[in-house]
């Protein structure tokens, strides 16, 4: 081949990342399935009949923060022992758009598939609103078996917990002062409220946070998605505080003295 | 434990462990050194050192050649296909190292390849994803996934 007709050939190969496939083609729709099929009806729902099918027999999951866990039934017996409990189950979200799919071939016959996208993870509660915990990547290796396309290696990564509002408002240390002192919870036991560098410093024991003023009445944690509210009794003094999480009441902290 | 005490306790957990591991962490600096160790011997027909950062169960997922579970397979292949005649270039910057917790890492990147038997071809990155094993104190290569 002249290397004009190269140069003409390899102009027609798209920029559009490496060698990745069309999101209408037949592959990507369906490992988009197959996705689906994992974690909706198997992950979402604990659907092992889901996971049997779609995972390979010697499948190996890599988890930046768990290690690894080898094998088909101990990942399905170890998935369905804990995480499957229905006062708090793990939901798995992918986030649109991000799935990108990369063909494997032997000899121009497709043999296997790279999949990778960004994925969210959420907590369903009874009685609460779904609440994020973390989001990561993943890159999934699919291979086609006998019996249809299976998910052989998981790698897990690059888990972040999600990013919460640290942006603040100054409040007066007067006001700060008035709600110092100690409070008592009935699960999470005794709490400090003091200030430190003109912010408000909670202390309760094993935690300690310096927390961000969101309102004169409203201090959230500046990681985690608790806040407190105070409450104020008719004689303007501190009554106790609300423990919000993710914006729902989980308990109160009455303040014991000042 | 309660729940509120649940995330308290999550609270606690360092934000520098996110995410991928700092380019001057240590293990960023031992994968980047493996990479270039591995490598090296690539590109100089080290056939003996290559082997030695091959796992003896290793897999190799190529995009175009096939799934090759053979060591002494891949070997014959360097041998052949690669020994003086491809040199294999990271591109910089690109290493991204995710740490496995008590297995090992998981490295991505960019690279390109020159083949001298065709001079003319452009040289394109392509990405690539290995997962490195921790074996006692050694460091071995226990899959490749290499797409064009």
């Amino acid at each position: 081949m002249t290397i004009y007709k190269s140069i003409i050939i390899a102009l027609f190969i798209p920029f559009l990342g490496i060698a990745q496939v069309a999101q209408d083609s037949e592959l990507f729709l369906h490992l988009q399935e197959m996705d689906h099929l994992v974690f909706e009806k198997g992950f979402n729902n604990c659907n092992k009949d889901a996971m049997q099918s779609s995972l390979s027999k010697d499948l190996e999951f890599f988890h930046d923060k768990g290690g690894i866990t080898k094998g088909k039934e101990v990942f399905i017996t170890s998935f369905i022992t804990n995480m499957c409990d229905e006062n708090k189950k793990p939901i798995r979200k992918l986030v649109p758009g991000s799935l990108t799919v990369f063909p494997l071939r032997d000899n121009g016959v497709i043999y296997g598939a790279i999949q990778k996208g960004v994925h969210e993870f959420f907590i369903k509660e009874p009685g609460k609103a779904l609440y994020k915990t973390e989001a990561s990547k993943f890159t999934h290796l699919w291979l086609k078996e006998d019996t249809g396309w299976k998910l052989s290696r998981v790698l897990s990564y690059d888990h972040q917990a999600p990013k919460h509002d640290t942006q603040g408002i100054k409040v007066a240390t007067e006001l700060l002062a008035r709600y110092s002192g100690n409070y008592k919870a009935p699960q999470a036991g005794n709490i400090t409220i003091s200030i430190k560098d003109d912010v408000m410093h909670l202390d309760a024991g094993k935690m300690q946070a310096d927390l961000v003023a969101k309102s004169d009445i409203l201090f959230a944690h500046p990681q985690a998605p608790i806040v407190l509210k105070f409450i104020t009794n008719n004689d303007g003094s501190i009554e106790k505080f609300i423990v919000l999480e993710n914006g729902t009441p989980v308990e109160e902290a009455i303040r014991i003295e000042r | 434990m309660n729940h509120f005490k649940i995330i308290l306790l999550f609270a606690l957990i360092p934000i520098s462990g996110m995410g991928q591991v700092a380019q001057d962490s240590e293990l960023f600096k031992t994968i980047s050194g493996l990479d270039q160790q591995y490598f090296d011997a690539y590109n100089s027909c080290d056939l003996k050192t290559q082997a030695t950062l091959y796992a003896e169960d290793i897999k190799f997922y190529h995009d175009k050649g096939g799934l090759s579970t053979v060591k002494q397979d891949i070997m014959e292949a360097i041998k052949n296909n690669i020994c003086n005649k491809v040199t294999r270039t990271l591109v910089a910057g690109s290493l991204e190292v995710h740490e496995i917790k008590d297995f090992g890492a998981v490295v991505m990147g960019l690279h390109t390849f020159y083949n001298n038997q065709e001079p003319n071809a452009i040289a394109k990155p392509s990405k690539f994803i290995m997962i490195w094993r921790k074996k006692d104190h050694h460091w071995e290569i226990a899959e490749v996934i290499s797409l064009h």
